[in-house]
């Protein structure tokens, strides 16, 4: 996953300079109802997307991702806001331009392949109604089936597809008339895991290599992570947090987005000194120690560092007194099958670590765990309650750590 | 990836993006528009008469029509309906008219529903279409076939009772009106019954016997409660159509002078002597209506939960069928004693009449007076050819009419997030608790003051049909639409086509099967009701089932059987027609 972030971000150097914007929204509301009933399901929020882009909405659901993406598409008509596509500003205060006459393609989670029409008459239909007159049909439609990978199966009814393929049929359909905008409502969230990996990499070549500008709607934080240039994550109606996904991974802004993407252990405490460079020291409930500071955190704050399990290192008894180093208590491990997923106790909080198979800590062994400075980051403390209890299970990390450590 | 062949350079550019402004916004105000109009259409079909049922009911009309002027306001309708014994002797007649024939039905589809899903009785498939087959006999020619078989003076059945055994059976009494009623609504029952036993996914029963209850405990706590909202829903349903027949309250309660409601509101704004009362007819109708809607409110709350307990999606899992052992091929006697009764029997009977050139017993002589004439006669008749083709345009555009309404109102309620959809939900679902005579006089009235020109013909009829059959429609294109996922429209949209494009190549497509199984329900039942067409009669449109009715009540007995002979044929082929097709969906 690292490598293939690293690529992106060499990619962006390569190509160099300023992008245009092919996305513009600004200002966007949507309120559901009235009165008692009114829930603001998207608040003002603003973005733009470079030229070319993969762009990713990332929130729980109900969090207004869909919305905006559904306003963007122009089926549903936000209460205020502009949205520009291209150089057309589709929405504003006094124009709404209809989803058909938008510049855009799009892709639904549950796929909605036509069932009444073969694989080619799906794909050709955005050709068909187009206003303007298509010559070359047949060739466009073949073209981009290819590209998918489906050109073999055009004579075939979506019934006899399977979810995967109808997803190809969708995302060709999508394609064909060549939109300046691609649109992906949680895509591949219908597909069983395997496929959903599979087509997560074949998306993502297929849009870089087709230059087509894209927005991403997912729950799936490793879908945005792998995939993404940039992710908006996004929270009742607003975007938390907006950057690259290493950005995102590796300075969280609050412990709402720490939480929501990656698993992260919280230590709570107090911020005594910051340095220029960037580090600085912290009053925690399980020692001093040096960490990163988020530039919103200033001395004296009460934050959260937040601390990456694949940052975590176990080290033999006797080396408690080197910086960061504190001793631990293994609570339990579970085998990933590439290393062990470990709940440590550190002074009373729980610290979670992903470590090699080959480490010899077992069940309530003690040992010393560091917490590499690099790899702490020291946020402002929100007034919720992010660390679960101790003791808790989460979830199955099995879930969360796809292809357990590297 | 090898699939990533590289684009061709050559490729021309696609044309420019048309993302011309429009000034207004297609989706909210196009279906506003829509919304607006389905709506005022409803409210013109359903609420209308409505109105003018308790505007007339309200009004002295007898020195004119109602909601005219020189009407006068009055409670005198009501006092004279209520001071009345015989509106008692009605209201008790109905009830015990539907009680009675609901048991027979229930009882008697119960059980074939039961035998033929879930036992091993012989030829299922085969009973099935026998069973069914008789819903295709309009019950105007079922009462008509019984009346020929045990009438008092000269049925069939009864000189042979006489000659056999000295007693005879009187039809034209309540509990020959309750056996008729029942056995004839028998294949419908069984088909709404067998159909919530056949959609009820056999893994519910699996869970059940697996979790350790017997036969019993899982019928009593698990396959009982899973049926009930189906039956109840069914039974309500059929209580509406019960308290609403006119067929058998005519031609075997009057000649018993059995009267129920909706025979009363027949007589009382038709006399067959004198003027009509439109003020206490009015009040009947209102008392009918009063009658099915509690019932039917409490249908549509059970309609609501059974969507919330869906049994539908079982795949093909064929639960155990009982081993029925000795009893397989009594069960099946009875089953085919069944379709004697309620289809060979009257049908035979009716074939008999309609080759006599009048009506008699069964005898050598009579054997040999066996003619032809009678359908020579019919099919030589002008006004016979005249009222087939009434028909035949009272089912198409009373059809299309229906089903296209329904269709829209149906997308409307279904897709819309407005608030207009409560109207359109309640507007769509009134003409179920519409009893046909009260709609049948409320729009009589209404265009008899109305200066629109349809007083006495076709579409007056057609009118009232669509209006009776819209809600039927509605059902039916309800659950096609809510088949359809969204996404699909949603998809067609944001490939570049507008929204008569996404109608005309996506949503009219893939509503097809709805479309065609609605249409030919609605056209079915609009040519076998004769309750609307008689209420609305006129010279000039006599329609099959008011032409047969009219030689029967004029006492032409071959005549009348000739056409029933006719209409059977043409109805129970059609209705074949329709069950095959909805088989296919």
């Amino acid at each position: 996953m690292n490598e293939t972030r690293e690529a992106d971000e060499l990619e962006v150097e390569e190509t160099g300079g300023p992008r245009k914007h092919a996305i513009h929204v600004r200002g966007l509301e949507h309120v559901y109802g009235t009165g008692k009933k009114k829930f603001t399901a998207v608040d003002h929020i603003s973005f733009s997307v470079e030229e070319s882009r993969f762009y990713t909405l990332l929130g729980p659901s109900g969090c207004g991702k869909s919305t905006t993406l559904h306003c963007i598409a122009g089926l549903e008509r936000p209460t205020s806001g502009e949205i520009e596509l291209g150089d057309t500003v589709v929405v504003s205060s006094r124009r709404f331009v209809p989803t058909h006459r938008r510049d855009i393609g799009m892709v639904f989670q549950d796929y909605a392949v036509w069932p009444h029409m073969t694989v080619f008459e799906n794909v050709a239909f955005p050709l068909r109604v187009s206003r303007h007159k298509v010559r070359d049909v047949k060739e466009r439609v073949m073209r981009i089936l290819e590209t998918v990978g489906m050109a073999h199966l055009s004579q075939r009814r979506p019934s006899e597809l399977s979810g995967g393929q109808q997803q190809r049929v969708s995302l060709a359909r999508a394609l064909v008339r060549e939109p300046s905008v691609l649109l992906l409502d949680e895509p591949l969230s219908n597909l069983d895991a395997t496929l959903r990996e599979q087509m997560r990499a074949e998306l993502r070549q297929i849009q870089r290599r087709l230059k087509v500008t894209t927005i991403f709607v997912t729950h799936d934080q490793y879908e945005a992570l792998a995939m993404s240039n940039r992710i908006a994550v996004m929270r009742n109606g607003t975007i938390v947090q907006e950057g690259t996904p290493r950005e995102i991974y590796r300075e969280p802004k609050d412990a709402f987005v720490a939480s929501f993407i990656g698993v992260s252990s919280f230590i709570e405490g107090t911020l005594q000194t910051t340095d220029d460079d960037g580090f600085g020291w912290v009053d925690s409930n399980v020692g001093r120690m040096r960490t990163r500071v988020s530039p919103d955190a200033v001395a004296g704050d009460r934050v959260l560092v937040v601390v990456r399990p694949e940052g975590v290192v176990l080290q033999p008894l006797g080396t408690e007194s080197q910086e960061n180093h504190f001793p631990a208590v293994v609570d339990y491990r579970l085998y990933l099958g590439g290393g062990y997923d470990y709940r440590l106790q550190v002074g009373g909080v729980p610290v979670r670590a992903t470590r090699p198979a080959n480490e010899p800590y077992r069940n309530k062994d003690k040992a010393v765990v560091h917490l590499p400075a690099e790899e702490c980051i020291a946020i402002p403390a929100g007034e919720e309650q992010h660390a679960p209890p101790p003791g808790t299970i989460p979830e199955d990390p099995r879930d969360q750590v796809p292809g357990g450590l590297t | 990836m090898t699939l990533l062949g590289d684009r061709p350079a050559a490729a021309a550019p696609p044309p420019p993006p048309a993302a011309r402004p429009s000034r207004r916004s297609w989706r909210p105000s196009g279906r506003v528009v829509l919304t607006v109009v389905v709506v005022a259409i409803l409210l013109y079909l359903v609420a209308g008469p409505l109105i003018m049922l308790v505007g007339s009911s309200f009004q002295d009309s007898s020195t004119g029509l109602p909601l005219s002027a020189g009407a006068e306001w009055t409670l005198e309708n009501y006092t004279r309906v209520f001071g009345n014994e015989q509106t008692y002797t009605a209201l008790g007649n109905t009830l015990i008219f539907a009680g009675g024939a609901l048991a027979i039905a229930f009882t008697l589809a119960v059980l074939f529903a039961w035998l033929i899903e879930r036992t091993d009785i012989p030829f299922p498939n085969a009973s099935f279409v026998l069973l069914v087959a008789p819903s295709g006999m309009p019950f105007l020619i079922v009462s008509i076939a019984w009346s020929l078989l045990l009438n008092p003076t000269n049925g069939l059945i009864n000189q042979l009772l006489d000659t056999w055994f000295g007693f005879t059976v009187n039809i034209y009494s309540m509990a020959g009106m309750i056996f008729v009623q029942g056995i004839g609504m028998v294949p419908i029952t069984f088909l709404l019954v067998s159909a919530a036993i056949k959609g009820m996914s056999s893994s519910l029963e699996d869970a059940a016997s697996t979790s350790g209850a017997t036969l019993p405990q899982t019928l009593r706590r698990v396959t009982v409660p899973m049926m009930t909202p189906a039956l109840l829903g069914a039974f309500v349903y059929l209580i509406v159509n019960v308290v609403d027949t006119l067929d058998v309250p005519l031609v075997l309660g009057l000649p018993g002078h059995e009267i129920v409601l909706s025979s009363q509101v027949y007589l009382t704004s038709r006399p067959p002597a004198g003027l009509p009362d439109y003020g206490a007819a009015s009040v009947y109708g209102i008392l009918m209506i009063g009658m099915v809607i509690v019932p039917l409110l409490v249908y549509n709350r059970l309609i609501g939960r059974a969507n919330a307990y869906t049994t539908i999606g079982s795949r093909a899992r064929h639960p155990k069928k009982l081993q029925l052992g000795i009893w397989r091929y009594p069960a099946l006697g009875l089953l085919g004693l069944y379709v004697l009764i309620g289809f060979v029997l009257p049908f035979l009977v009716l074939i008999w009449v309609s080759i006599q050139p009048f009506y008699e017993g069964i005898s050598q002589a009579a054997v040999d007076r066996i003619t032809f004439d009678g359908y020579r006669d019919i099919f030589s008749s002008g006004a016979v050819g005249e009222a087939f083709l009434n028909t035949l345009i009272l089912g198409a555009a009373a059809g299309i009419t229906a089903v296209a309404l329904a269709t829209l109102t149906s997308w409307l309620i279904v897709r819309s997030r407005s608030r207009a959809t409560w109207m359109l939900d309640l507007l769509a679902f009134m003409p179920h608790a519409f009893p046909g005579v009260a709609i049948g006089l409320s729009i009589s009235l209404i265009y008899l003051v109305l200066p629109i020109p349809i007083y006495g013909t076709i579409w007056i009829v057609v009118l009232a049909m669509a209006t009776q059959y819209v809600s039927l429609g509605t059902r039916l294109t309800t659950s096609g639409i809510v088949q359809i996922q969204e996404t699909l429209e949603k998809a067609g949209a944001t490939s570049g086509a507008a929204m008569r494009t996404v109608w005309r190549r996506i949503l009219v497509p893939l509503l097809r099967p709805a479309f065609v199984n609605a249409f030919l329900l609605v056209f079915l039942a609009s040519i076998q009701n004769l309750t609307l067409p008689l209420m609305l009669q006129s010279p000039d449109n006599t329609v099959a089932s008011t032409l047969l009715w009219g030689h029967w009540d004029r006492g032409n007995v071959t005549s009348a059987a000739v056409l029933s002979v006719v209409m059977t044929i043409i109805t129970v082929l059609a209705a074949g027609f329709l069950r095959n097709t909805t088989r296919k969906m």
